[in-house]
């Protein structure tokens, strides 16, 4: 299976992003952006085990917000 | 030694705090947010526990919006540099430490932005019919301190940040002397921004500070390495690390986290109330010695933090102190960078001896000083 990661504007908002998706029952976790681009954001990414659209959600209502969805490949 | 200084910094510090910061230095000695690596990820966690405390602490708008700074001088001259255009108008109170006062003035003698100073008076009427008048049309900010260094003055915060919103201005605090001592509540009391030392009543670490916003646009007065967006040249526009340049000082943060801890285990109210009881019983013991000159009238709790200031007739405050100082004894002398609170209580020639206790000081600590202050002044 190919695990993905949730990019998002800052390694705070990565943290806080991860605790919110724990909190919610996700699990979640901080790794480094195996691609990431020039022009993107923190360099880190929240990798979510079954990730579904309720995780995007639930990172929305608070106020994150989600730069797109990086393949992890092999890294994890 | 006894130690009544910690309006300057508290001392000692608690042995947690100490242990922090030592087993930090070793358990976190990565830099956090800046490899992919989980030793570096595990220091930049704790940076981001301590934003959760402090934006928890006061009631903040969220830990991306808590930035670390080394003090609350740096954190203020962030804000205030980092909020006024060209053409703006401030107002700050006549009780401003001079790292209020000092940004404020650069940008007046720059040409950038003009200043008032509204008067702090006996009465909460008073100080807000004061702030009232002071405003102009091009009004974009009011920087307040929460409690004055050097005579104590609790400052109504709620009050002033709802005649600020209403002429459209924002309202900054400078939290060095409150935080920790009084109640700081950013949205019930309205503050946009709150700037904070975290070696005074945090009882954490020198080298702390932080900036807390409320999503607010700051300019940013220094630029460099966040870790993020490498090859854009601008700073990147996302809080915190837009106004985090350079490397955190992670293990100080780490002993300020456990500062708050400890704080909000024991309770502000607990604090407040246990360093009064030491204030009241030197101020009492003060006003029966004749040659004592008090400045606090009636050291009513609601107006004022625990600390006294006072004079011994003409001596001059770096007097008294380096006399109390030759008896082991550690006090503040002088002017204490608040050249304002001297010209409003009349005290320029002599500054003012101040006395500022903890919940650390005994019984013993008390009458030790009064029985020196006593040699001096009766």
């Amino acid at each position: 299976m190919i695990k993905k990661g949730i990019k998002v504007g800052s390694l705070t908002y990565a943290m806080k992003g991860r605790d919110l998706l724990q909190k919610n029952g996700y699990k979640a976790y901080l790794t480094r952006n195996p691609q990431p681009e020039t022009d993107e954001g923190c360099g880190y990414v929240i990798y979510v085990r079954d990730i579904d659209r309720r995780c995007f959600s639930v990172l929305k209502s608070a106020g994150i917000n989600v730069r797109g969805v990086v393949d992890l490949g092999e890294v994890l | 030694m006894i130690y009544f200084d910690n309006a300057a910094t508290s001392y000692p510090k608690p042995l947690a705090v100490i242990k922090t910061v030592n087993s930090a230095l070793n358990l976190y000695g990565a830099n956090p947010g800046r490899s992919g690596h989980d030793f570096s990820i595990s220091a930049a966690n704790q940076v981001y526990l301590c934003r959760e405390a402090l934006d928890r602490f006061f009631n903040g708008y969220g830990a991306e919006f808590v930035s670390f700074f080394p003090n609350c001088t740096y954190a203020l001259n962030a804000a205030i540099k980092g909020i006024i255009k060209k053409g703006e108008h401030i107002i700050i109170s006549s009780l401003e430490h001079n790292s209020v006062l000092r940004p404020v003035h650069k940008l007046k003698e720059e040409n950038v932005a003009d200043y008032s100073i509204f008067k702090v008076g006996k009465s909460v009427d008073e100080t807000l019919e004061s702030f009232k008048k002071s405003f102009k049309n091009n009004t974009k900010l009011c920087v307040v301190t929460a409690v004055s260094n050097v005579f104590g003055n609790i400052l109504p915060l709620k009050e002033l940040s709802k005649i600020a919103h209403e002429n459209g201005a924002y309202f900054f605090v400078d939290g060095a002397q409150g935080a920790g001592i009084v109640d700081i509540d950013m949205r019930k009391q309205g503050v946009d921004c709150l700037c904070i030392p975290g070696h005074k009543g945090l009882l954490g670490p020198m080298g702390t500070g932080a900036l807390l916003h409320k999503n607010l646009e700051f300019s940013t007065i220094i630029e460099g390495g966040t870790g993020t967006k490498s090859f854009d040249y601008s700073q990147p526009e996302t809080y915190p690390e837009r106004l985090e340049s350079g490397t955190l000082n992670v293990p100080c943060i780490c002993g300020l986290r456990k500062g708050i801890e400890i704080v909000e285990n024991t309770g502000v109210n607990r604090i407040f109330a246990k360093e009064r009881r030491v204030s009241e019983e030197i101020f009492c013991g003060l006003k029966n010695m004749p040659k004592v000159i008090l400045y606090q009238d009636d050291f009513d709790k609601t107006c004022f933090a625990p600390l006294v200031s006072f004079n011994v007739e003409n001596m001059h405050s770096e007097h008294v102190s380096a006399f109390l100082n030759a008896n082991s004894i550690a006090v503040r002398g002088g002017y204490h960078c608040s050249p304002l609170a001297h010209i409003s209580k009349g005290t320029e020639r002599q500054g003012a001896v101040r006395i500022s206790p903890s919940i650390f000081n005994q019984a013993k600590d008390i009458k030790n000083l009064l029985n020196l202050v006593r040699k001096i002044a009766i």
